[in-house]
């Protein structure tokens, strides 16, 4: 099939470009740069003719290569586009070229290995959600870990040492776990089933004892938290987001964080029915709990970048909350909201790092009055800052709003029954909206409204290339807010198969092509 | 019902008309005559200060001292940060075993041996 | 036991015996000291490739019945610590020219083949000591700090020990089953008799010794120090895997029980515990990587907690695996004038930016020693792990596991200084060597073979 070599390519396209930019001579700066863009810009259009020959009426897996790697374990390379992972392959993609381009006049030091790390990491991130074998997934998943530690560590702020380190030591812890129960799991699964096999569709129907059920999700389910990042596993993602050249920042916020959910929703709950259904009442309070607490600190802090860092915190609350509601609205809003965090929170640090490279601050009491200063600037900050609230016609409303909707659809008839917890949890969800107008409203106010405050003289205003990497954006997330319809048909089917294998707990086998 | 709607519309506009219709002198001189009620008024009920005091203030110092500061800073933080440097003296614990003192060294090993013997002996 | 057949047998060892008489020889004939380089590296070369060829060909034989025999299971782990000796003969080349550096290293060498072969306990005592004697000199032969002499003074008194553990357990247990052969190790293991257990349990201590296993291991991080750079080299990768070759060679196939698998487990775990975290605060680089291959010598002896088949692949894909990471980082090291100087992780600071290919060589080296995806390092921690958890000791593998996160900093640590310190003022380069680019090269290759495709060396294990 001519469209799975395509997939290949996108997956691999990145690592052919790694080797030429190793073969360009130091010094060569703008070729490797404007290769770094053409790489990412063909990534894209080849993304974008998958997109639209994904098949939303075909359940299971499309685009697949599914090849034997190390046989004797019984690992495939087995990748493929479902329901699932077509938006966030979309997302990644998209986010692709605009971090390329916004890197542009950020970076002046050891740009050969910058871009570099930026294309590895766009292959690990990339093959971590077309993983359909368990193994291949953890090498994927870990293989991210390397180029964010240098990322950081090396064209980071001041305290980048102590902020990589505690991304890297945090996310290796829950993946060592991770990797003890993915290897306890395949090893279950043979000495029950006989069937040796590492890949998905063979594991979802491994029929655990509730017990043992119950640690390997604990296990999994740890290694996602720290991604997600979930409350109480969160305090890497405010210094990594700070310390974090621009760019880190945003493939952190766009993609990278969506892998914790990801990993829920793919592995962790259709790998343990049981289990999740009966850890549901915590994950939903831990959800609640990111929502409010995340979005409570996002008030109290004065560093821009830890007020969209604390906000990602309570977005991504949202997701949770919409997959552990099991219901169908819910699941969808959860992955409208994975897509839809993505660009926002990507937008926001990719204007943050404009405008900390004219000021050089990122204190928010340095900042006043830039609507003056910079009208197309400020244009651009509150649309986003509107998306973060989620408002109407943004894709922020479509997630949020529907991830409400599938917690409150959950809740009532529980709630019905007699069990109120669930209603009580949606009911203070609810006010995380609220919570998160204050502050990004308040975030706005403070910087682009009131006194002009004496700012790194002269400021200019937004230049073509940053202005095209804003409108993509912009009109990427009033596309997806308009007609969410479009992305939503093609995670239907994927939805429903996520919802069935978590409700009934029936192992599932028709992803096999 | 609708009537009485409307009627306020209109007694709305005629109380603006007779205030203000001539200048502001009439509605200073109102404002004089009643000066609690026109502070009630032109703050807007003081609502926005009461949400302020009510719920405002105390989010903000909730979210800061405790959320915060006892929170993230003091107990997850400070648990991680508590953790590594638990490591790092640790490991200087454990690399001041090597001495350098040979005798020390076979000793070690001698225990290693006796002790080896002896978990055998006792559980063999 | 025809000549025919023990030439073709032994022809990895004779050819290393050849190299070496033909090093005597040379410089006994011209009179004084001269560059054995080439012989040596020929001769290696040569050892290598035959002892792939037996293995290809499958050729299986017992030129000495009782006491030496060949076999596909024994030319792969030949060929392979043969060929890693290559890097570091490569890289020994500007530290040591003379022919006594060559000599010694390749009759170490030819002990490890003898062990690997080996069917009775006097060839395996014959191996081991021919492997050990040797290296007491090599560590001292540098004679580049005065610490030298201390470290191959203890790494002698130490080893000594081990070869008395050793002799005394084969004695006990020559004198439990009446016979010599290896075997008598692995029906030992199931034996209640106090005797036999005694003698099993002091070969196991002597192998562990041998590798630097706690609390066996206080002469490894003093030792490694002490020697140069291409004998550190040599000692911790080599002389480990012949230790543990040689305790694969014992423990065959057998299923272990309690109590000596608490020996098994616990003693391992403490080393990866010990050594990861002592490696922390290690300002040394070969300190460091001594510490670090205490806790390495842990994991491989957890490979014998899981099931017999398992093991033979688990510690050969482990030691090629580590052997040739390792190699790497050691033949990327940079150079500098001053020996001590050379060693410290300060001097490494900024090296991406002086010289960016031996940086990312050691980074991808540190790495795969840490065990992270997709370097070979990974799989091989993987193989052991998943044999473990298969056998059923869930708690074990989990400890194991989170005994090797805790190494994940150190590793992360020299890369840190690498990319992201900026380079000290006082710092003095040596220049850089063209033999040395050639064994990274050499290491670099399998590597990535490795990681791309673990498959095709898993399926002939």
């Amino acid at each position: 099939m001519a469209d799975a070599t395509l997939l290949n390519l996108v997956l691999w396209l990145p690592v052919i470009g790694i080797a030429v930019i190793a073969a360009t001579p130091r010094g060569a700066d703008s070729w490797v740069r404007s290769l770094s863009l053409a790489v990412m810009l063909l990534q894209l259009a080849l993304t974008a003719i998958l997109y639209v020959h994904f098949d939303p009426a075909r359940a299971g897996l499309q685009f697949v290569t599914s090849r034997p790697w190390i046989a004797a374990w019984g690992i495939d390379y087995r990748i493929g586009l479902d329901g699932i992972n077509v938006l966030l392959v979309a997302l990644t993609a998209f986010l692709g070229p605009l971090v390329v381009a916004g890197a542009f006049s950020a970076i002046q030091k050891d740009v050969k290995l910058f871009y570099a790390m930026v294309l590895f990491i766009q292959f690990a991130m990339l093959g971590t959600f077309l993983a359909q074998d368990l193994f291949l997934f953890y090498v994927f998943w870990e293989a991210m870990l390397i180029p964010m530690f240098l990322i950081i560590g090396i064209w980071g702020g001041e305290r980048r040492i102590y902020a990589t380190l505690k991304f890297v030591l945090y996310t290796a812890f829950g993946s060592i776990l991770m990797l003890a129960a993915v290897i306890y799991l395949v090893y279950s699964l043979n000495a029950t089933t006989g069937i040796k096999s590492f890949a998905f569709a063979d594991l979802y129907g491994s029929h655990l004892p509730l017990h043992t059920q119950m640690w390997l999700l604990a296990a999994f389910g740890l290694s996602f938290a720290i991604k997600v990042p979930m409350v109480p596993l969160h305090t890497w993602l405010p210094d990594a987001h700070v310390e974090a050249p621009t760019t880190g920042s945003v493939i952190l916020a766009g993609v990278l964080l969506k892998m914790g959910t990801y990993g829920f929703m793919k592995l962790g709950f259709p790998l343990f029915p049981e289990a999740t259904r009966a850890f549901t009442p915590a994950l939903m309070t831990l959800a609640v709990i990111s929502i409010v607490y995340g979005a409570c600190l996002a008030l109290v802090q004065t560093d821009i970048k830890k007020i969209i860092a604390y906000s990602s915190i309570s977005h991504l609350g949202y997701v949770m909350l919409g997959l552990v509601s099991l219901d169908l609205v819910g699941i969808q809003g959860a992955l409208l909201q994975m897509v839809s965090h993505g660009l926002v929170a990507g937008g926001l640090f990719l204007m943050i790092g404009m405008i900390y490279e004219r000021c050089h601050t990122r204190d928010i009491a340095a900042y006043g009055g830039l609507a003056k200063l910079l009208p197309v600037y400020s244009v651009f900050f509150s649309i986003l800052t509107l998306a973060s609230i989620g408002l109407p016609t943004t894709s922020g409303f479509a997630g949020e709003f529907m991830a409400l909707l599938g917690a409150f659809n959950a809740a009532w008839p529980q709630h019905v029954a007699g069990y109120d917890l669930p209603l009580v949890l949606a009911v203070i969800a609810v006010s995380g909206v609220v919570l998160g107008a204050l502050y990004m409203l308040w975030l706005a106010q403070r910087m682009l409204f009131g006194p002009v405050k004496a700012l790194h003289q002269p400021l200019r205003d937004l230049d073509a290339r940053e202005r095209a990497i804003l409108i993509a954006i912009v009109a990427a997330i009033f596309a997806i807010g308009l007609y969410p319809q479009e992305p939503l048909r093609k995670t239907e089917l994927a939805a429903r198969e996520y919802q069935q294998i978590v409700m009934s707990g029936r192992g599932h086998h028709g992803s096999l092509p | 019902m609708r009537r009485h709607i409307v009627g306020f519309d209109i007694a709305g506009l005629a109380g603006a008309m007779f205030v203000y219709g001539k200048g502001l002198a009439r509605g200073e001189a109102l404002a004089a005559r009643f000066p609690r009620l026109h502070r009630l008024l032109s703050g807007k009920y003081f609502v926005d200060e009461l949400y302020e005091s009510l719920l405002g203030r105390p989010l903000h110092w909730v979210s800061e001292r405790i959320f915060l500061g006892v929170g993230d800073r003091f107990l997850i933080d400070g648990s991680l940060n508590g953790m590594a440097s638990l490591a790092q003296r640790a490991a200087g614990r454990l690399s001041r075993v090597e001495t350098g003192s040979l005798q020390f060294y076979v000793l070690l090993a001698v225990a290693g041996v006796v002790g080896c013997l002896a978990w055998m002996w006792r559980n063999g | 036991m025809s000549w025919h057949d023990v030439l073709i047998a032994m022809l990895p060892e004779n050819l290393l015996l050849a190299a070496i008489l033909l090093l005597l020889a040379v410089e006994i004939v011209s009179g004084r000291s001269r560059d054995g380089f080439a012989i040596a590296f020929a001769g290696a070369a040569a050892a290598a490739a035959a002892a792939c060829a037996l293995y290809v060909h499958g050729y299986a034989g017992e030129p000495f019945p009782g006491h030496f025999s060949v076999g596909p299971t024994a030319f792969l782990p030949k060929a392979a610590i043969i060929a890693l000796t290559l890097p570091v003969l490569l890289v020994s080349r500007d530290d040591f020219a003379e022919s006594r550096f060559y000599v010694l290293l390749l009759s170490s060498l030819y002990g490890a083949c003898l062990l690997i072969s080996s069917d009775s306990f006097l060839t395996l005592f014959l191996g081991l000591e021919l492997m050990s004697l040797p290296v007491y000199v090599l560590v001292l032969l540098a004679f580049l700090r005065p610490e030298s002499t201390e470290a191959a003074l203890k790494y002698l008194v130490l080893g000594g020990a081990a070869t008395a553990t050793f002799l005394m357990g084969a004695s006990l247990l020559y004198g439990a089953s009446g016979s010599l052969a290896v075997t008598a190790f692995s029906s030992a293991l199931g034996s209640a008799q106090p005797l036999a257990v005694a003698g099993a349990v002091l070969v196991v201590v002597a192998m562990m010794l041998k590798a630097a296993v706690v609390p066996f291991h206080a002469w490894a991080p003093d030792a490694y120090q002490g020697a140069s750079v291409p004998v550190t080299a040599y000692m911790a990768t080599i002389i480990k895997a012949g230790a543990l070759l040689a305790a694969l060679r014992l423990f065959g196939t057998t299923p272990v029980v309690r109590p000596m698998t608490d020996l098994l487990a616990i003693l391992p775990l403490a080393s990866m515990v010990w050594g990861n975290i002592a490696a922390i605060r290690q300002s040394s680089f070969r300190r460091m990587i001594a510490y670090s291959s205490i806790a390495h010598a842990g994991y491989l002896f957890y490979a014998f907690l899981g099931e017999g088949p398992g093991r033979y692949a688990a510690v050969v894909f482990y030691l090629i695996a580590y052997g040739v990471m390792n190699l790497l980082a050691f033949a990327a090291l940079p150079r500098s004038i001053d020996d001590a100087r050379h060693d410290e992780l300060d001097a490494l600071k900024g090296l991406f930016h002086r010289q960016p290919f031996a940086a990312l060589m050691i980074a991808a080296a540190m790495l795969s020693l840490a065990g992270l995806p997709p370097l070979p390092g990974f799989i091989a921690k993987f193989l052991i792990f998943r044999n473990v958890l298969a056998a059923g000791y869930t708690s074990y593998a989990v400890l194991g596991l989170v005994a090797s996160y805790l190494g994940i900093y150190f590793y992360l640590r020299v890369i840190q200084y690498m990319f992201m310190s900026a380079e000290e003022p006082s710092a003095v380069h040596g220049r850089p060597r063209r033999l040395a680019f050639l064994a990274s090269l050499l290491c670099l290759v399998p590597a990535i073979l490795l990681s791309v495709f673990p498959g095709w060396l898993l399926d002939r294990l």
